[in-house]
């Protein structure tokens, strides 16, 4: 057996050191790895941030509903400012929900085009 | 020397750096394929194994501590990417009856040197992915039992007996192939 077992060891060694991988195997597996460091480098898929930027919306959307009707001259009734801030107070509070959200996805964009330039893959 | 090596590889991956696993993909290509194939007996299935296999290291690069060797992880990698891999394809393997077959001290000096690795090979798809696997890794003498025991996740003990089993298996194959030649010539 262990003449036999001499034979098997030689022939096994000989056949696994001249197995080699495709030639292109190198530049294949790069590509992917390249694939996978661009997929961590996303950072869409936080969640604490998408969570905070979801609370921020509903706040002040839900702010808008809970103040009520705005006063014919604005939030800026009895204060002695411009006409121009009043009618400011007066877009903003009729348009808040729309100004939050694209506040809040202008604010997230301006975050994640950050972490995306961090993260930045070289290859 | 290693464990820098290994540290500044770390260091360049956290900063994004892909290029720095290229050279040990190069390194460590041939062995992990070739194991690869050894599993799975198909050059596009061996493929597939290896690229799953460093993508696999590539993510789990952070975890490695270098306790054992370099290798020894990426085998291991390899070992249990081949298996589930073969499970998802459902490749089969047919279970060869040995029982009956006598004990023969002498296959090898049965057939002709050039016939042998012929033989080996035809016998080798008779195996089942792990004997093979365990078969070659015990053989190539670059591991320990140790070593293989962490590479196959079984105890020292059990890959001996598993070493052992496969070896008798294999030579019983061996014996029924050369008896089946023999038949069909006669």
């Amino acid at each position: 057996m262990e003449k036999d077992d001499k034979v098997l060891k030689d022939l096994l060694k000989k056949d696994f050191n001249e197995l080699k991988a495709p030639i292109d195997f190198t530049d294949k597996l790069m590509n992917q790895l390249e694939n996978v460091a661009a997929k961590k480098a996303q950072p869409l898929v936080s969640f604490p941030i998408r969570l905070l930027f979801i609370l921020l919306g509903i706040g002040f959307m839900s702010s808008v509903f809970f103040v009520g009707e705005v006063p014919a001259n604005g939030w800026a009734e009895g204060l002695p400012i411009s006409e121009w801030t009043d009618k400011t107070f007066l877009f903003l509070s009729e348009n808040s929900e729309i100004l939050a959200l694209v506040g809040s996805i202008a604010v997230y964009l301006i975050i994640d085009g950050f972490r995306t330039q961090r993260k930045k893959v070289r290859i | 020397m290693e464990k820098e090596r290994l540290e500044h590889i770390k260091k360049r991956l956290r900063e994004g750096d892909s290029s720095c696993f290229t050279p040990l993909v190069n390194e460590y290509k041939d062995m992990v394929y070739a194991l690869a194939l050894k599993m799975c007996q198909s050059a596009e299935d061996a493929e597939e194994v290896a690229q799953d296999t460093f993508v696999k290291a590539y993510k789990g690069f952070g975890r490695f501590k270098g306790d054992s060797k370099l290798s020894t992880w990426l085998y291991q990698i390899a070992y249990f990417t081949a298996i589930n891999h073969l499970r998802k394809k459902k490749v089969e393997t047919t279970d060869v009856d040995i029982s009956h077959v006598p004990q023969d001290d002498s296959v090898w000096s049965q057939i002709q040197e050039q016939d042998r690795k012929a033989y080996l090979d035809r016998a080798f798809e008779l195996l089942k992915p792990e004997e093979r696997a365990v078969i070659n890794l015990f053989y190539l003498e670059e591991h320990s039992m140790d070593e293989i025991s962490k590479i196959t996740g079984l105890s020292v003990s059990n890959v001996k007996v598993k070493v052992h089993r496969s070896r008798k298996k294999l030579y019983g194959i061996l014996q029924l192939l050369l008896k089946n030649e023999i038949n069909s010539l006669l």
